[in-house]
């Protein structure tokens, strides 16, 4: 039969070109498809690899053992590192000075400091290289020590330094030359420059000296073996025509006597301002005058270091800034204390207690030596045997430690490069230099998100301040203020937005006539759209300034518009049954009339209210300085109040009414159910009133706590506007999940003769409920990533309070202010980064509920 | 509780047996249970949101609109003989300090005294624009009405609209020739006014033009130049024999747009000669002199003795301006041309790279992936993302296009400009990506759901005449679904050209002195910072110094701006409802 077919024959195979378009497409696609879903996924990747090396420790490696020079091996003074690391300097007690390579420690230049004199005490600025000596005959001599720079024409010199490669260093006369670019020689020299020594108050030999130079003057304080103790405020005069140099001093003896029975003090201290001076013995008790005033200096705090008397103090100096104090004792154990301000003592604050704000524990290692950096709060603390440890101060975090060599003995001294890039130690058995990098030394988990004890703070506290314009300043980077802001925004803007969305949602999907809801539905969706930065502009520029100038008008309304629309519905039910089935369909209309109704009522009622409640002027009221809390409580318990009273109606009284109300008309009823409603308005505001006045009674106000100080921008304003940016998202997921409840369960419902409010409460909410949920929590989603009407209308000040007047700072709108101006891998750039991986998170967690609850439920009113 | 309600509602019903039914007694008995209260409630929840849509509308529609209307100009003269003319912008009641009363009262101002007794102590104050900063200081000047003892409307008050300085409010009182008087007469000036303006302005149109454009081009080549010259020194070391060549070119070539340079400088020393002519002597309402060039000029009109096509002519010329022309006085006048185009370019820059990639992964998820739990998580993620907030992709953006990929792009491609960065800093290609992996998300979920509205019988039919998959998908399921995938392009661009956030991170600035898309070889700029008009709105109602002149500006651009995004948004629900329809009609 089949051969009988005279027709073409039919092609059995695809044609080629359709194959090959069928794998192409496919593998293109696929290529395609996967790639972008990866790229997309890449965003938290890329912010998780950003974030991650905040929790790196400091990279110390590189170390770079200086072969052992014989006159090195004494333990120095002071020790000195050049900023380029080519060279350092050791001054030693007999006035010696050694200039020596950090590459292989040969000495290349020395010098003899006052050789007819014997040093008793020195003193050394890392800050000005300025050195203070104090001599055996009492007198003291200013100088400077450090390392200068000159620049070299390449013509003065020789032939073999000026064939070096670019970046090497080659010794040259007295110092290291080093080629810095094609043509440019830059020569390191050691730099002593030291006046004549001036006689002092004291001519018994110099115990202890310490100087700073601060901002209020240069200050010095020394004591002598014969028990006095000085301070002096010092300033350099050079004679233009002789050029001899002379000092003016002023200051005072400091009051001081003798321990019985102990040796003298072993440290003596300086305050960076110097306003404050410390004598530290070895048995732990620290002994702190009042410097501010020299005529009037006094013993302002007598505290011992180790209480349990179990350990010596055998190291003690100020860290940057000259504001906390290190103290470092025989037990391996580190403090840092500063002083803060007595609250009970001091009336103008100016009494001053030190407290140990931090503590740094090793085991049973003697602390030998402890050393600050010259540029960040970090502090290298040397032991008896050989180790150092590095720390950062105000996170606490340990940023490594290092062992030059297992027999390298006692610690004398740790040196940090100016630039924080290179640690210089010297122990016992020689010196040893380690490139260092910090990395990131401000940051652990627990400074991120728990209260950490800032320098003159009085406790562990919460605190974003990223930057600031003084240069020993402490970043503060806790980020619990941002996303307490974040969630007060979200929380404000919820409790305005929640309600009003879903009651739209339910009136659209169980009341609306179909065809008005085709036309409302894609309008309140538009709304979706709006771009934020409108709604942030609005709510800053026009809608702050009239809210705070009608604020109890604008208070008032949130209560009158709810009372006009119940109004409107009950004076709607004294309509003849017939007349009011007759224009039912006007009721949405109608409905319209309630909201210039309840301004009105808002408008009649605020001056009222301000004058009951907020004692006439509200924003006075508001920042305490008239009135009483009653009047707040009062309005605060108006909804609590409300709502606890439409329950109870409901409960007891609606069911006795309706047995009572069996023989009335409908108009009779109305007119019960009207009475009713203005009797639960008359109970609210005396159950309100009675609670005020109970709460105030007991003592609490609500003023310094949800109510404060008014600021323009604040936390009502920004949940006002933001709730136009939620409504629309919550009332379209919410009406879309009203919607999906089988319409066969709200016939059957209807049917058994519930009416449409009996079915809707009963019926359809309860099985949409999930779906309600999740769109609660989309909306949540929005409000906490919200940036730009936070950005414009919340004041941007961190502050953690509740008070629903002032501002905050979210997240999102501290990244937008911040990240533009944050150095790139900086602490801050990365912290910022870790800000907004939090928001990812967040938000990943509540979409992601969200879409769960939402597929559940979908899965739900499917079976149904 | 439930469980008493219920009882209480069965026995209930039992007592409504037990009576005669009539239709009385029905409707009373479900009085109660109608929940009317309640319904009105959830109504009020509807009728406050709409409220508040419309009043932002109307707000931003009356303020937008009315901008640019040309507004009378006033004269008030307090009674310490202080002349204040200008536009009022503001009328405010408040409540003057008991102090200040008394001080009026002191003064024996019979007026201002009895004006509180009128008005119960709260006075009317009025916000008055009265320019003339160059002369005065201020832009704005609060008048208290109580202080005011003459108010007039004078007809010759004149409103001038400068290129600098804010505006000029005074009385024209001669027109200068060369430095001669060749019009003093109020008739007179302003027809002369009319008939040089004109031709004043275009030749300053041409000098911008000239200086812009033309000194640009040449700066540009010669910055090519320059670059080409440096990549020389950097592959091959300086005074090598590639360099010489390269370096003996640059010279020629800077010779030679040099003297191009002052062959342009010529021309506009000329057209600036000329133009410097032309100028109008005014006196200001506080009788001081003002002599201002006509080329400074932009607009001027008798703002008091215009009619209403005279008007209608003024708020023409000036939305005209607000279109089509650049902002001057730091944004706050002039106009939005380059925030439109920046934004214009950017959505499309970001259309062109979220469509097909969108387009592709929701094909491979709608029809190549296999089903499963990865699918699902996939697709989960993918709607989550769409609710991860837009400053975290501009986050992510700043870090990983601008400092990650624009920098290796430097380092490669452009070195010979570092230490400049050309993409390693924002520019509108970054910002474009950025808002392109945002809306995404969008696209996909969009795409998907168009993909799965085509009935699967359409694709069976399509395989059983022979088809490939391929010849499937671009025959049959993509026509279908075309108006889903335009509905998520429109709504990803909606997104994006309202998004703001982000586009602070990554590029977009302030004041961008060069288009993205220009004349210049290769006409596209796609490193180059952008204005945006969302970003102008935040910069011009936050950072701008003179903010109270900047916010009628500020409504106008906000009007813009909703209008666009409005329209893109109402297309996107115009097309997904066609969709609809033609799903429904695909049923059968």
């Amino acid at each position: 039969m089949q051969k009988q077919f005279t027709g073409r024959t039919r092609k059995k195979k695809t044609s080629l070109s359709v194959k090959a378009a069928d794998v192409i497409s496919k593998h293109v696609i696929t290529i395609g498809g996967i790639g972008t879903i990866i790229a997309v996924s890449t965003v938290c990747v890329f912010l998780l690899w950003v974030v991650f090396p905040l929790l790196k420790q400091a990279d110390i490696s590189g170390t770079q053992t200086i072969p052992q020079v014989q006159e090195l091996q004494a333990k120095p003074l002071h020790i000195v590192l050049d900023e380029y690391q080519l060279l350092a300097l050791n001054i030693y007690k007999n006035g010696s000075v050694l200039c020596y390579r950090l590459d292989n420690g040969s000495i290349i230049d020395t010098k003899t400091l006052f050789p007819d004199k014997s040093i008793s005490a020195s003193s050394y600025s890392f800050e000005d290289n300025s050195l203070f000596l104090g001599f055996s005959d009492g007198s003291i001599s200013i100088g400077e020590l450090g390392f200068k720079t000159t620049f070299i024409d390449i013509h003065d010199l020789p032939e073999s330094v000026q064939s070096i490669k670019e970046g090497d260093a080659v010794p040259y006369e007295s110092g290291m030359i080093q080629r810095i670019s094609k043509d440019q020689y830059r020569m390191r020299t050691m730099k002593t420059d030291f006046d004549d020594p001036f006689t002092t108050e004291s001519s018994s030999p110099v115990l202890l000296l310490h100087h700073v130079n601060s901002s209020r003057g240069l200050f010095y304080t020394a004591l002598y073996e014969d028990n006095t103790l000085r301070i002096n405020n010092i300033s350099k005069r050079k004679n233009i025509l002789t050029g001899k140099v002379s000092y003016k001093r002023s200051g005072s003896n400091i009051d001081y006597t003798q321990r019985d029975n102990q040796p003298a003090p072993k440290f003596l201290l300086l305050s960076g301002l110097g306003d404050s001076l410390q004598l530290v013995w070895t048995d732990g008790l620290l002994l702190r005058y009042d410097t501010r005033d020299f005529k009037n200096i006094v013993v302002a705090e007598e505290k011992n270091l180790v209480p349990d008397g179990s350990s010596k103090i055998t190291a003690c100096r100020y860290l940057l800034g000259g504001t906390s104090l290190l103290a470092g004792d025989s037990s391996g154990t580190v403090q840092i204390l500063f002083p803060i301000i007595d609250e009970e003592k001091s009336i103008d604050k100016t009494v001053t207690n030190l407290v140990a704000a931090h503590r740094f524990k090793s085991e049973n290692k003697e602390v030998s030596a402890i050393s600050t950096s010259q540029r960040s709060r970090i502090i290298g603390v040397g032991h008896n045997d050989g180790t150092v440890e590095l720390f950062h101060v105000t996170s606490e975090k340990k940023l490594g430690s290092i062992k030059p060599s297992s027999d390298s003995g006692e610690v004398y001294d740790v040196v940090f490069a100016p630039k924080d890039d290179a640690l210089l130690v010297m122990t016992a058995n020689g010196l040893s230099l380690w490139k260092f990098d910090p990395r990131y030394p401000e940051i652990t988990l627990s400074s991120l998100f728990t209260p950490v004890w800032y320098e003159g703070s009085p406790e562990p506290m919460h605190v974003w301040q990223s930057s600031s314009s003084t240069d020993d300043f402490e970043p503060k980077y806790g980020l619990i203020p941002l996303v307490f802001g974040t969630l007060k925004a979200t929380i404000f803007s919820l409790i305005f937005g929640v309600p009003i969305a879903l009651l739209a949602a339910i009136f659209t999907s169980e009341f609306l006539n179909p065809k008005l809801k085709s036309h409302i539905k894609p309008m309140v969706e538009l709304m979706a759209s709006l771009p934020s930065v409108v709604l942030g502009f609005l709510a800053a520029l026009v809608f702050a300034p009239v809210v705070a100038d009608n604020l109890a008008l604008f208070l008032t309304i949130f209560i009158t518009i709810p009372i006009s629309f119940l109004l409107g519905a009950y004076l709607w039910q004294l309509m003849p049954y017939r007349f009011g089935l007759r224009v039912q369909k006007y009721k949405f209309s109608v409905m319209f009339l309630s909201v210039p109704a309840g301004f009105m009522f808002a408008y009649l009622l605020a001056p009222v209210i301000e004058r009951i409640c907020f004692a006439d002027n509200i924003i006075l009221w508001l920042d305490g300085q008239v009135g009483n809390g009653s009047g707040g409580w009062f309005f605060l318990l108006i909804p609590l109040a409300a709502v606890c009273c439409a329950w109870i109606f409901t409960v007891i009284l609606n069911p006795a009414l309706r047995r009572v109300s069996a023989g009335y008309t409908h108009q009779q009823c109305a007119v019960l159910d009207i009475a009713k409603f203005l009797t639960a308005i008359l109970v609210t505001l005396l159950g309100s009133y009675l609670g005020a006045h109970i709460l105030t009674a007991t003592g609490f106000d609500p003023r310094g706590h949800i109510f404060d100080t008014y600021e323009q921008r604040n936390a009502l304003v920004v949940g006002f506007i933001m709730g136009f940016a939620i409504i629309p998202i919550i009332y379209t997921i919410a009406e879309d999940a009203l919607n999906a409840v089988p319409d066969h369960l709200r016939s059957a419902s209807l049917a058994a003769g519930a009416t449409k409010w009996q079915t809707a409460v009963r019926i359809i909410i309860p099985t949409a409920m999930s779906g309600l949920f999740s769109a609660i929590m989309i909306g949540l989603g929005r409000a906490v990533g919200e940036t730009m009407i936070v950005l414009m209308a919340a004041g941007n000040t961190p502050v953690m309070e509740w008070n629903i007047f002032n501002g905050f700072r979210t997240l999102s709108a501290n990244i937008a202010v911040e990240l533009p101006e944050a150095v790139r891998n900086s602490t801050h750039y990365r912290t910022l980064f870790l800000a907004a991986l939090t928001l990812f998170i967040i938000t990943f967690i509540l979409n992601t509920i969200a879409e769960l609850v939402r597929i559940r439920f979908r899965k739900k009113a499917v079976e149904l | 509780m439930k469980t008493d309600a219920a009882v209480q509602k069965s026995t209930e019903s039992k007592k409504k047996n037990s009576f005669k039914r009539s239709s009385r007694q029905r409707a009373k008995a479900s009085l109660f249970a109608q929940g009317e209260p309640m319904i009105w409630l959830t109504g009020g929840g509807l009728v406050v949101s709409l409220m508040m849509i419309a009043g932002l509308m109307t707000l931003i529609v009356i303020n937008g609109i009315n901008t640019l209307w040309p507004k009378p100009v006033d004269l008030f003269v307090t009674y310490d003989n202080k002349p204040y003319m200008g536009e009022i912008t503001r009328v405010e009641h408040f409540n003057p300090a008991k102090s200040e009363l008394h001080q009026h009262q002191e003064k024996v101002n019979s007026d201002a005294v009895a004006y509180f007794e009128k008005h119960n102590g709260i006075a009317k104050r009025m916000l008055v624009r009265t320019g003339n900063f160059d002369l005065s200081g201020e832009h704005y000047n609060w008048v208290n009405e109580y202080d005011v003892r003459e108010h007039t409307t004078p007809e010759q008050a004149c409103v001038v609209e400068r290129t600098s300085w804010g505006r000029f409010y005074g009385f024209p009182s001669a027109f200068l020739y060369n430095g001669e008087v060749i019009a003093q007469d109020d008739n007179q000036i302003w027809e002369t006014f009319n008939k040089h303006h004109k031709e004043v302005r275009k030749r300053w149109r041409t000098q911008r033009k000239l200086e812009t454009h033309e000194i640009g081009k040449i700066n540009f080549y010669e910055e090519k130049e320059r670059l080409k010259l440096r990549e020389k020194e950097l592959k091959f070391g300086i005074e090598s024999e590639q360099w010489n060549t390269q370096n003996d070119h640059f010279k020629s070539f800077h010779a030679r747009s040099q003297s191009a340079y002052e062959d342009i400088r010529t021309e506009i020393n000329s057209l600036k000669e000329e133009n410097d002519k032309y100028k109008i002597r005014f006196t200001t309402a506080d009788n001081k002199e003002k002599i201002i060039p006509l080329a400074d000029i932009v607009r001027m009109y008798p703002a008091n003795s215009l009619t209403f096509f005279d008007r209608m002519n003024i708020y023409l010329s000036r939305w005209h301006e607000f279109l089509f022309d650049e902002p001057r006085e730091a944004n706050s006048e002039g106009g939005v041309f380059p925030a439109i185009f920046g934004t214009v370019v950017m959505t499309v820059i970001m259309s062109l790279a979220v469509v097909p990639f969108g387009v592709m992964a929701a094909l491979y998820l709608r029809e190549y992936a296999k089903g499963g739990l990865v699918v699902s998580t996939i697709r989960i993620s993918i709607n989550n993302l769409a609710g991860v907030p837009s400053i975290v992709f501009g986050v992510f953006g700043l870090g990983f296009f601008c400092y990650m990929v624009g920098a290796s792009i430097d380092d490669i491609f452009f070195a010979a400009r570092l230490p400049n960065p050309t993409f390693g800093k924002g520019g509108i290609l970054w910002a474009s990506m950025t808002l392109a992996l945002m809306t995404l998300p969008v696209v996909i979920v969009a795409t998907e759901e168009a993909l799965s509205a085509v009935p699967n019988s359409m694709r069976e039919g399509s395989y059983a005449c022979g088809a490939g998959k391929w010849q499937t998908i671009w025959r049959i399921v993509l026509p279908r679904a075309m108006p889903g995938i335009m509905t998520g392009m429109i709504l990803a661009m909606a997104r994006g050209a309202g998004e703001v956030a982000p586009l602070m991170l990554v590029g977009a600035v302030k004041l961008a002195p060069e288009l993205p898309v220009d004349g210049m070889f290769p006409f596209v700029h796609l490193e180059r910072s952008f204005m945006h008009l969302g970003f102008h709105i935040y910069d011009l109602g936050f950072q701008s110094q003179n903010s109270e002149a900047a916010k009628p500006m500020v409504f106008t651009t906000t009007l813009l701006l909703i209008t666009i995004v409005f329209i893109l948004n109402m297309l996107a629900v115009k097309l997904r409802r066609k969709l609809r329809k033609k799903f429904v009609s695909a049923k059968f």
